[in-house]
């Protein structure tokens, strides 16, 4: 019971807090329930796609390859690729969490893959968009600064969680 | 084309190329694959299900009602606080920003409201806890909540 619970806390957690609000409003954890299905549907695609990226450069490709790329030591080069890779990539961030972490796992920098998250809020397809609704200043300024902090934050986050990542690469084991 | 069709298509693409040039590492990146989806998927059905909770609760209407009027450093503050929260579709984020500040938030406010709900979100965090630790997922959180803010009173002090 106890290892089910440290296994599944969240997925605990959460149907608790469902069954809890179903007594009290029905009509909206239905209505909520509902957007959870659509959603998984919607993006079930993705989901399948990202873990067979994650499959395929967990195994095709080397932890050396991916270091040099976008490890610790690639430095500003491995940064803005990182940043690209956020910046151009359509879909939830948290859909490619995993291959993120499959990358962590193969050599990635954290400060890459942090600044890889942050710069997933500046969408180069909805540029055009935004300008239309917001005007120019405002998106370019807003998009300059997101990325400046993309790349500040990765820094930071990297500083104070790569102790937790120390293991791997001497015999520890990966997240699954 | 939709994107679950091209990232498929990407992935399909990969997967031949791999067969035709080792079919056993394509046999174990499938295997790795497997464990993946089996690991994600659940997780994901049950994020899901708190997102849609929280969207069925937090309406737009009730947003609007919070932002539609803030003025000061506070709003920005709220204005990141309800995005944390609240889940809008993504392409739906820019048409609301732009509803909001003809609605009289300010910038800062807009700019709040936009960033944290594609950096952050309340609902997703179990899953980031989960594949990256609770440090990351602290530090990264907590640290994008304070930039956001600090780059939203830099919108609401300079005129744009």
């Amino acid at each position: 019971m106890k290892k089910f619970l440290e296994e599944y806390i969240i997925e605990s957690i959460i149907c608790i807090i469902a069954i809890i609000l179903i007594i009290f409003n029905p009509h909206k954890v239905t209505m909520g329930l509902t957007y959870a299905v659509n959603m998984y549907v919607n993006l079930f695609l993705i989901i399948v796609s990202v873990a067979f990226l994650s499959g395929f450069i967990s195994e095709a490709i080397s932890p050396d390859t991916i270091g040099k790329i976008i490890g610790k030591e690639s430095g500003w080069k491995g940064i803005l690729i990182g940043a690209i890779f956020g910046t151009f990539m359509v879909g939830p961030t948290y859909v490619f969490y995993s291959l993120f972490r499959n990358l962590i796992d193969k050599g990635a920098g954290i400060n890459v893959i942090a600044t890889t998250i942050g710069a997933w809020a500046i969408k180069v397809q909805w540029i055009p968009f935004a300008i239309v609704l917001l005007g120019w200043k405002f998106v370019f300024i807003f998009n300059l600064l997101m990325l400046l902090s993309a790349i500040a934050s990765g820094f930071v986050v990297a500083f104070f969680s790569e102790r937790d990542y120390q293991h791997l690469g001497q015999g520890g084991k990966p997240w699954m | 084309m939709d994107v679950g069709s091209i990232y498929l298509i990407v992935a399909f693409s990969l997967l031949l190329l791999s067969a035709f040039r080792d079919i056993e590492r394509t046999k174990k990146a499938l295997k790795a694959t497997g464990k993946v989806a089996l690991t994600v998927l659940p997780v994901l059905f049950m994020i899901f299900i708190l997102m849609g909770i929280i969207e069925a609760f937090v309406s737009k209407e009730t947003i609007v009602q919070w932002l539609g009027s803030g003025g000061s450093v506070l709003s920005i503050v709220i204005g990141e606080l309800v995005r944390c929260v609240a889940l809008i579709q993504p392409a739906a984020i820019f048409p609301f920003a732009g509803f909001l500040h003809k609605n009289g938030a300010n910038y800062g406010a807009v700019f709040g409201f936009v960033m944290t709900g594609i950096l952050i979100g309340i609902a997703t965090l179990p899953l980031e806890v989960k594949l990256f630790g609770k440090r990351f997922t602290i530090v990264r959180n907590i640290l994008t909540f304070i930039i956001v803010l600090l780059i939203g009173i830099i919108f609401k002090v300079v005129r744009l």
